[in-house]
């Protein structure tokens, strides 16, 4: 019997450097190992040069199996050379970028995003005219990532799933609905859900709020959570002697993390510990979600200099381990939300150094952590609790050895994302047989 | 030798290249060849960024400045910040942080003079956006966002 053929969509897929594109390449990988042929529809890698970034050491991780189908996104945000820009872009770039969302949403719901429909359709009808399609997998955000499964099961009744790594109208901070149930893109997502086969996402409390939404769908919703890729991080990380003792932050810094309270709460504890006070405070990752840093956070971290705290910038996903050998301990910062598990809890997980959450403690990264040797928790949010956690959490590193890591690593196999994938493929293999 | 100037609206700003490399002179002479980099922005001086010659400008210090902020602008711009209707609204007027950067840039002789004779001209964030697009007029080669523009400047080379 012929091998069956998955077509997967997916906006954030390598070179991206984009925090979403790690799922999307392990799902494309695991189906791939697990006897399917895999045909991915995703922008030209120019996109992420000028959107996002890109990170060169993702694509040699992508199977060489799988067939990439670069489709054309067009859209005037891409082109940074100013002489094509009209006068009003440049100098009312927030006006000009308001206006363009007009157009974004015509074909879809979305900004930036929604002008790919037409392009994104039309290779979805190329790859099945040419090789049929068993299976559509749209991953998402963005959004429109789940169209060419709806339109290939609406037309030739192919099955299709969608894979919410991200959340469409749940503001996962704020627990509240984004817009109106009756909006055109909450239409939307009713339709698609009504239509897919399965929806995955990545933690009970959401899939329990969808379940609440649209519960004619909620039979056919799946949890698929985040893991750790062990070709990335494989074995107890060993930490580089000697430099001083480190607190390090390797993710991408963004809007709603309590960074003033932890910067603070590190201020105050190199005040309270003669131990933290010789210690550094590294930040290696994205500032914000776009390939231009964002000034605010560049700022915030630079008024902490003198406090031992520095940024290092982005780190290519193949020297993560590397990375993390910088550092004695980890402190795993999100925001507040019981909807928030994250991608980097479970790379933090597996490398076995100490971990301090500072976090609220009601974030859903607390379940996956709890009961992990060397884990520690500011109970609040309070500059107080913060210092004191990190000052328990550095004086634990400063005597923390090899054998220490090695059972916090291995507590932390079962975060192993192709764990949480393996049902899901077993399941839907069987289908496609 | 090519001038290159980036620009930047904000006291502290940090770029990196599209592949997250932070050494940005090495990016930039990988695509130009020997270059020389002028900074201009606020605090450029104290900025960690490579840079041959800093230029610090002084937004909000021009006499423009002055007379809209007696006239009451500055204060009506800041009302209008607080909700995202504001700030849509604010970036069309006297205020927006673009105008405010373009009259500081304008008041200064040596950041007007490098920007003159800039060869390339690099906005790092968007609000610098409006002084690069005018260097973009006289001639010079310019972008807005730094991964960007060695993406370009790479693919054209």
């Amino acid at each position: 019997m012929d091998r069956p053929h998955l077509l997967y969509v997916a906006w954030g897929f390598p070179p991206s450097r984009g925090a979403g594109m790690y799922r999307a390449r392990a799902t494309a990988n695991a189906f791939a190992r697990s006897g399917w042929r895999v045909t991915v529809l995703t922008p030209p890698r120019e996109v992420f040069e000028l959107l996002t970034g890109i990170d060169e050491t993702t694509e040699a991780s992508v199977d060489p199996a799988i067939r990439i189908v670069r489709v054309p996104f067009r859209s005037p945000r891409l082109d940074p050379e100013l002489s094509s820009w009209s006068r009003f872009r440049a100098s009312a770039p927030l006006a000009w970028s308001a206006l363009q969302m007009l157009r974004d949403r015509r074909g879809f719901p979305e900004n930036v995003y929604g002008r790919w429909r037409p392009e994104l359709l039309r290779a979805t009808e190329d790859v099945h005219a040419t090789d049929p399609v068993s299976l559509v997998i749209g991953t998402a955000n963005p959004n429109i990532d789940f169209l060419p499964g709806y339109e290939l099961n609406r037309r030739h009744g192919v099955p299709h799933v969608m894979d919410y790594r991200d959340t469409w109208h749940l503001d996962v901070y704020s627990g509240r609905r984004r817009g109106t149930p009756r909006s055109r893109s909450a239409r939307w997502e009713r339709r698609l859900l009504a239509s897919a086969r399965e929806a995955w996402f990545v933690n009970d409390a959401i899939r329990d709020w969808h379940a609440s939404q649209y519960p004619e769908s909620a039979s056919r919703f799946r949890v698929v959570a985040n893991g750790y890729d062990p070709e990335f991080i494989d074995a107890p990380v060993t930490p580089r002697q000697p430099r001083p003792l480190t607190l390090g932050y390797l993710g991408t810094v963004y809007g709603p993390m309590p960074l003033e309270e932890t910067l603070e709460g590190w201020r105050l504890a190199r005040r309270l510990s003669p131990l933290v006070a010789d210690a550094r405070f590294v930040w290696a990752g994205q500032l914000g979600h776009y390939a231009v840093p964002e000034s605010r956070l560049v700022a915030l971290l630079d008024s902490y200099r003198d406090d031992g705290v520095s940024y290092v910038g982005p780190v290519p996903k193949a020297q993560v381990a590397e990375a993390y050998a910088e550092f004695d301990a980890l402190a795993l910062i999100l925001g507040r939300s019981r909807y928030v598990t994250s991608g980097k809890v479970f790379e933090y997980a597996a490398t076995g150094l100490p971990i301090v959450s500072l976090h609220a403690p009601e974030t859903a990264s607390t379940e996956v952590l709890r009961g992990r040797p060397g884990w520690f928790a500011t109970p609040d949010l309070r500059v107080e609790s913060i210092a004191n956690a990190i000052i328990d959490t550095l004086t634990a590193a400063a005597t923390t050895d090899e054998a220490d890591r090695r059972d916090a690593y291995e507590w932390s196999t079962h975060l192993e994302r192709d764990r949480q994938l393996a049902p899901r493929i077993a399941e839907l293999t069987e289908a496609a047989s | 030798m090519t001038s290159v100037v980036l620009v930047s609206a904000s006291p502290a700003v940090v770029s990196s290249t599209p592949t997250g490399s932070a050494d940005v002179r090495a990016a930039l002479t990988a695509v130009l060849g020997g270059c020389r980099i002028t900074l201009v922005a606020p605090h450029a001086s104290t900025h960690e960024l490579p840079a041959d010659e800093r230029i610090d400008v002084r937004p909000g210090s021009s006499r423009a400045d002055a007379v809209l902020s007696r006239a009451g602008v500055a204060a009506l711009d800041r009302a209008l910040r607080r909700t995202p209707v504001g700030r849509v609204l604010s970036s069309l007027g006297p205020m927006s942080a673009g105008r405010v950067l373009r009259r500081a840039v304008h008041a200064d002789a040596l950041a007007s003079a490098a920007l003159a004779d800039a060869d390339v001209v690099i906005a790092l964030e968007p609000d610098a956006a409006l002084v690069a697009w005018d260097a973009s007029r006289r001639g010079a080669r310019a972008f807005s966002g730094l991964g960007p523009a060695l993406a370009v400047l790479a693919r054209r080379d």
